[in-house]
């Protein structure tokens, strides 16, 4: 590992962040908006812009960049497998079809007669959650605990049973979605498909405080558990030979990864390709002592995300969504960093 | 420290398959070197994982220094008892010092730091299993046989009282096979406790001081005892069901045993 390695990445990661917050449609100041705040201004549209827009934005992009990153690390070395993603087990095929179950069921409780019923569904709001977030949530939350109940019929987690179920029921919810989207109507279809490409442009601090919470006890405990990947990384046999508890770490990682992952998707949308292609680049600097492998993807993973939503910002006239603007970007950079570096790993 | 672990009347089936061992006993203790030999399949590396506390027995105890393998902590059992598999499917690829460093985990701290003792005992376990010069390649780029003296570096570094070893010396070089068994009597004389899963017998009654033969037919051992007791020619041939010959070795004068093909024998 190059010694500088960790410290080029915080590094890039804290200006991509710096940056993040001076971009937008609005030019604004900080000095200014520091101003307006110390001489408690009436009129603060800086003050106003950055805290309520810029800063929770860059604060989205940052949690889920991290989080989608540190998932797709830890699926990497619990399913022992380089492509593994957070989405691999379905959940973000869940939550998509949670959101547009919910779409479509608001949309008939919006034509429908009574009102209260209308109301609740328009405007109920599950601890931070819009009604499609807290269907999209919960569909994640089903799959995982089917998943976790369907791998623990066995004696001992297989990783590829919990792999060949993941994806099966994301193919399941992939036919939900179809299903959905045969009797959606053209303007559902339209907002679906918007959500479906992520976003991290939300105001006010409560997704914000959403992500903090979902995101952050999660990566606790997997940062805790960081000795233990690179046990697991020379077999089952060996880590517990080396006094892990495997089927409990396995339990655990696939609980709290599949967690964090639902909270952030069903906030900000599925967007692809962080937790894939992060883990690996990082790995291809660092080496994968889980120990420092992890904290530098989330870090990393925060920096991709904002330069991804600096981008969807500033490439085009209107703003492009992130999820576009991850693969199109990250796609390119990825492919090169595996011809260039040398990937030895799951040789 | 001194350790005692023994497995009484061990039997154990794999799910829905046939018993793989039944009735088997066996004493790992420090300051002795133990061998479990038979032929593919008889169970060896089953009976190495119940000992280990991988696998529980369907009846039968396993106790550690009186307690039950059961009851004692992963964490705990680590630093006390090490388990090298017969063989080790790595997939992220780690330097052979950061490999040996793995076997230090049982003795770390919640963060996993490395303290100068630790990184002071995994260089002094890669020069006891010959492979200092190994220690800044990737461990995905060694041969078999350089990997198999790395995982056992590592599995030393984790400083257990006794060590059980799933056929350390399977890919290994005559030389190399020599030195890692009499390194093995050493650490036994050292007072470690030593048990190794073998497919070589002349190794095994050349260091071993106690064999237990399993049998290819039957999931209950076939004799138990020194090597020139267990390493007869009829207890052999029962259990390896084939007929096996045992002769004086030259120089160390233990059994020496060597099999012929069967189109030979029938000749
Ligand atoms: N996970 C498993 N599930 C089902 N059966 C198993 C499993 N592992 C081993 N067996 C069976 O149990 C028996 C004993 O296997 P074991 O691995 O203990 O043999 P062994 O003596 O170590 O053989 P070898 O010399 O080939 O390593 C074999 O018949 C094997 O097929
Ligand atoms: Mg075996």
């Amino acid at each position: 590992m190059s010694r500088a390695a960790p410290l080029i990445i915080v590094i890039v990661t804290l200006a991509l962040a710096a940056a993040s917050l001076l971009t937008g449609t609005e030019s604004i100041s900080v000095a200014r908006a520091w101003d307006e705040w110390r001489t408690n201004a009436d009129v603060a549209p800086n003050w106003h812009i950055l805290t309520q827009q810029r800063l929770p934005r860059t604060m989205l992009a940052l949690l889920a960049g991290a989080g989608l990153a540190l998932a797709g690390c830890s699926f990497q070395a619990l399913l022992r497998n380089p492509l593994a993603t957070p989405y691999t087990l379905g959940i973000a095929s869940w939550g998509a079809f949670g959101a547009w179950v919910a779409t479509i069921v608001v949309q008939t409780a919006a034509q429908s007669e009574t009102g209260s019923f209308r109301s609740v569904l328009l405007h109920s709001d599950v601890i931070g959650f819009s009604f499609v977030q807290a269907a999209a949530f919960a569909f994640c939350l089903f799959n995982v605990g089917f998943i976790y109940f369907l791998a623990n019929q066995r004696e001992r987690l297989s990783p590829a049973v919990l792999l060949l179920a993941g994806v099966t029921m994301g193919m399941f919810a992939n036919a939900g979605i179809m299903l959905m989207r045969f009797f959606a109507l053209p303007s559902q279809l339209v907002n679906m498909d918007r959500w479906l490409m992520g976003g991290v442009d939300l105001l006010g601090a409560e997704p914000v405080i959403t992500l903090i919470v979902g995101v952050v006890p999660c990566a606790i405990v997997l940062l805790l558990h960081a000795g233990q990947f690179d046990q697991l990384g020379f077999g089952p046999e060996l880590a517990a030979g080396r006094g892990v508890n495997v089927r409990r770490l396995q339990a655990i990682t696939f609980l709290t990864c599949s967690l964090m992952t639902a909270v952030i998707v069903s906030k900000v949308g599925p967007i692809g390709f962080v937790g894939l292609i992060v883990p690996h680049a990082v790995r291809s600097l660092t080496g994968s002592r889980h120990r420092i492998l992890m904290p530098l993807s989330m870090a990393a993973g925060g920096a991709f995300l904002c330069f991804c939503d600096i981008a969807a910002r500033q490439l085009f006239d209107a703003e492009i969504p992130i999820g576009i603007i991850t693969a199109v970007l990250g796609g390119p950079f990825f492919l090169v960093l595996l011809v260039r570096r040398r990937f030895t790993d799951w040789d | 420290m001194s350790a005692h672990l023994i497995a009484d009347g061990v039997a154990f089936s794999y799910e829905r398959g046939q018993p793989v061992l039944n009735r088997a006993s066996i004493n790992i203790e420090s300051s002795e070197f133990t061998g479990i030999v038979g032929p593919n399949g008889s169970g060896k590396s089953t009976l190495l994982r119940i000992l280990g506390g991988l696998l529980a027995p369907a009846s039968g105890t396993v106790t550690l220094d009186g307690e039950p393998m059961a009851r004692i902590g992963h964490r705990m059992r680590a630093q006390r008892v090490a388990f090298l598999p017969q063989s080790v499917q790595p997939t992220f690829s780690l330097t052979v010092f950061e490999t040996v460093c793995l076997g230090r985990h049982p003795h770390l701290g919640a963060l996993g730091t490395l303290t100068p003792h630790d990184r002071d005992v995994a260089e002094r376990c890669l020069d006891a299993a010959d492979c200092t010069d190994l220690r800044r390649r990737e461990f995905m780029t060694l041969s078999g046989g350089e990997r198999q003296r790395v995982m056992l570096a590592s599995i030393l570094a984790q400083e257990p009282a006794l060590l059980l070893l799933d056929e350390p010396t399977s890919s290994l070089d005559v030389h190399h096979q020599v030195e890692i068994f009499d390194l093995l009597r050493r650490l036994a004389e050292d007072g470690y406790g030593v048990c190794v899963v073998t497919h070589d017998l002349n190794l095994a009654a050349q260091f071993c001081g106690n064999v237990l033969l399993l049998s290819g037919g039957s999931p209950e051992p076939v004799a138990q005892g020194t090597p020139v007791d267990v390493f007869a020619e009829t207890t052999l041939s029962e259990a390896y069901g084939s007929p096996i010959s045992v002769s004086e070795h030259p120089i160390e004068h233990t059994p020496f045993i060597s099999a012929s093909p069967r189109s030979r024998q029938s000749r």
